[in-house]
């Protein structure tokens, strides 16, 4: 099996990356655990979950992954009605059925095939008319593994990680009916699958026994956060912001995640966002300025519900 | 490699540890941590450590009590790989860990004392039998009826009520069909794939009840969370329901039963969760009629009620609960319960009434 390390590095990205791995390099800040995590679900090829609030960089995990090692990054995006073979592919019956009834009509009004028309799909061939999804295409690599991000798995429904699990171990391979293939996926090169969950429903046991199961918490420490500003800021290529603006703005961020009457906690991903207004409003016709105790300016970036605001606004 | 083999050694007897706590491993679980070791990902006691949380702690109560574990072990990880001396034994002390203090729950104490108040002496019973049991690590969520479980019963209620028509058209079918037949008739129809649901409970509160409230939180909490909060509606009531029942459980607020009837429709599916009188060991007369007139009222609206019975069906015959169990199907409390009672709710749908 192929070895791959990850140690939340964006430079350490191959020069040989797939093209279909992520090009914008990701800014992303993984604790030593977490990191371990992954590398165990690198090394032992089991899917890996992972928890934790909104914002909380779930889903940046699989970019920062598949930039840094350099591989194709495939994203499943999971809905109440999924089903595991849209995952794997998708056949379209009615194109072809459609597709044998204009051929017909086609042929009795010209005969003879012109070349210099445009190619058209032949009915006869059912392989034109399957496409695959994000496991399929991971499932055909074969000189690398592929990562493949299903993304919030509680949306769907209870049976679909126990469906999903039936792919995802030996002998790593589906059939599809309509064409009478079977895909395999090479030894070698087994996809890395990452999982994310909001926790809203809870998860099949056998589900999460196979899987490797992580947590990340947004306890950060004042050092992690702005470690993680000067990252982000550096990769995306714009001046960083004043360090007494940061150290403000980190101190007012922490304050407010402490609140016990917010119903909903900002994010990693909220605070960036309020940061750069904060640095650089733009075009903005009110600008407001930040204070250690002052009121909170742009509270809308951080707090998204409407209780929470109240508690803000009316200082 | 003597470090290779020290820290197998330890995996070895940490996973037995945990296994005997009542940690749900297999032997899968077991040969990837060592594959890992193999691999090189346990070279330090700090990584070592992360191997065995991540592949073998799904709960927090796991990650506790694998740190409970890891301090039973007198010769501490962390000196035994800085000695690296070969051959050093682990010291392991054999007795059980001690359950981490954090797990016991306030709510349980005020259970307990409140039952203990309560002269009914099979609550007593109940309550130490499942409860309380010898030195066991206490998981409160280990009622006979575990969350996930509670969670798939409740999925069970989504699913099409069986002879309920056919109104969805199946497109991959219909195409199917014309492409056999070379022509278009009609479209083919199927049944929906899921439905959504409505589930009244009505919860019987105090007296008998008190040692299951936190069971009747928690099945609450899962129908919410499983089919979503708007379309599960609770009641409560005390001993049985009647002409008026509570909204709230503290049975402060009161509401007409009418009125709670009135959402109801074909689909909706009422549960009633008591013990129907089976803790007394007597006949209540009052009680039975009660219950009757009451379930008359609701299957003028749904045909779809079960009940479910905390306590086994070894106490209700001689009981009010012998008598109620055959006017309307009572379930006793098991791991299978929730879904039986709800697969028998469903069975009752009329097939003839379209």
């Amino acid at each position: 099996m192929s070895e791959y390390r990850f140690e939340s590095d964006y430079t350490h990205r191959p020069a040989d990356a797939h093209p279909d791995s992520p090009q914008q390099p990701e800014p992303y800040i993984a604790s030593l655990r977490l990191m371990r995590a992954v590398n165990l679900a690198l090394y032992l090829r089991r899917p890996l979950l992972v928890e934790g609030e909104v914002g909380c960089g779930k889903t940046r995990l699989a970019y920062a992954v598949a930039y840094e090692l350099g591989l194709p990054l495939y994203r499943w995006f999971v809905r109440s009605t999924s089903k595991v073979e849209e995952g794997l592919y998708t056949y379209d019956a009615v194109s072809r059925l459609h597709d044998v009834q204009t051929a017909s009509f086609e042929q009795r009004r010209e005969p003879q095939a012109k070349g210099a028309r445009v190619k058209r799909r032949d009915p006869a061939d059912p392989r034109a008319y399957r496409a695959f999804g994000p496991l399929g295409e991971a499932f055909q690599l074969r000189d690398r593994p592929a990562v493949v991000l299903i993304d919030e798995i509680d949306k769907a429904s209870y049976d679909f990680p126990n469906d999903l699990l039936n792919i995802l171990d030996q002998p790593w391979e589906f059939s599809i009916p309509e064409t009478g293939e079977t895909v395999t996926a090479l030894a070698d090169n087994l996809p890395i699958v990452i999982i994310t969950s909001n926790r809203e429903k809870r998860l099949p046991p056998a589900f999460t026994r196979r899987c490797i199961y992580t947590v990340i918490n947004l306890q950060s420490s004042e050092a992690d956060l702005t470690d993680i500003i000067v990252l982000h800021y550096r990769v995306k290529g714009k001046t960083e912001p004043d360090p007494e603006l940061i150290k403000t703005a980190i101190k007012r961020f922490h304050t407010i995640r402490q609140d016990s009457r917010l119903s909903k906690k900002p994010g990693i991903s909220e605070f960036l966002d309020w940061l750069q207004v904060l640095h650089d409003p733009g075009s903005l016709q009110e600008t407001e300025t930040l204070t250690q105790d002052g009121p909170l300016p742009y509270p809308e970036l951080l707090l998204k519900q409407r209780e929470d605001l109240q508690h803000y606004t009316d200082l | 490699m003597e470090q290779a083999a020290l820290h197998k050694a330890l995996l070895l007897h940490v996973f037995v540890q945990l296994q005997r706590c009542g940690v749900a491993l297999g032997v899968d679980e077991l040969l990837a941590a060592l594959r890992a070791v193999d691999g090189g990902l346990g070279a330090t006691p700090a990584a070592l450590k992360d191997v065995m949380i991540l592949l073998w702690c799904r709960r927090e109560q796991d990650e506790q009590l694998l740190e409970a574990i890891l301090t039973t072990i007198t010769t501490p990880l962390t000196d035994v790989i800085r000695k690296d001396e070969p051959g050093l034994p682990l010291e392991i002390d054999d007795r059980p860990p001690p359950p981490p203090e954090s797990l016991r729950l306030p709510e349980t104490q005020q259970a307990i004392s409140q039952v203990e108040k309560a002269r009914d002496e099979w609550a007593l019973i109940l309550l130490k039998t499942p409860l309380v049991e010898n030195n066991a690590l206490f998981d409160y969520t280990d009622w006979p009826i575990s969350r996930s479980f509670m969670a798939y019963a409740w999925q069970r209620l989504c699913l099409p009520l069986p002879g309920s028509g056919e109104d969805e058209v199946d497109i991959t079918a219909t195409v199917k069909q014309v492409a056999h037949w070379g022509f278009f008739l009609k479209p083919v129809y199927r049944q929906r794939q899921s439905y959504r649901t409505h589930l009244l409970l009505f919860m019987d509160q105090d007296g008998s009840m008190v040692p299951f409230h936190q069971f009747m939180r928690d099945l609450l909490a899962s129908a919410r969370q499983a089919i979503g909060p708007e379309y599960v509606e609770v009641s409560y009531f005390h001993n049985a329901p009647m002409n008026q029942i509570y909204t709230d459980s503290y049975l402060a607020k009161g509401k007409a039963l009418d009125a709670v009837l009135d959402t109801c429709s074909r689909n909706t599916t009422v549960l009633v969760v008591s013990d129907a009188g089976a803790a007394r060991r007597f006949y209540s007369p009052a009680r039975i009629h009660t219950t009757k007139q009451f379930l008359a009222r609701v299957r003028q609206h749904t045909n779809l009620v079960s009940w479910l019975n905390p306590l086994p069906e070894e106490r209700w015959p001689s009981t009010s609960a012998g008598i109620i169990a055959r006017l309307v199907p009572m379930v006793a409390l098991n791991p299978h319960g929730l879904s039986q009672a709800i697969d028998m709710a469903r069975e009752q749908f009329p097939y003839d009434s379209w």
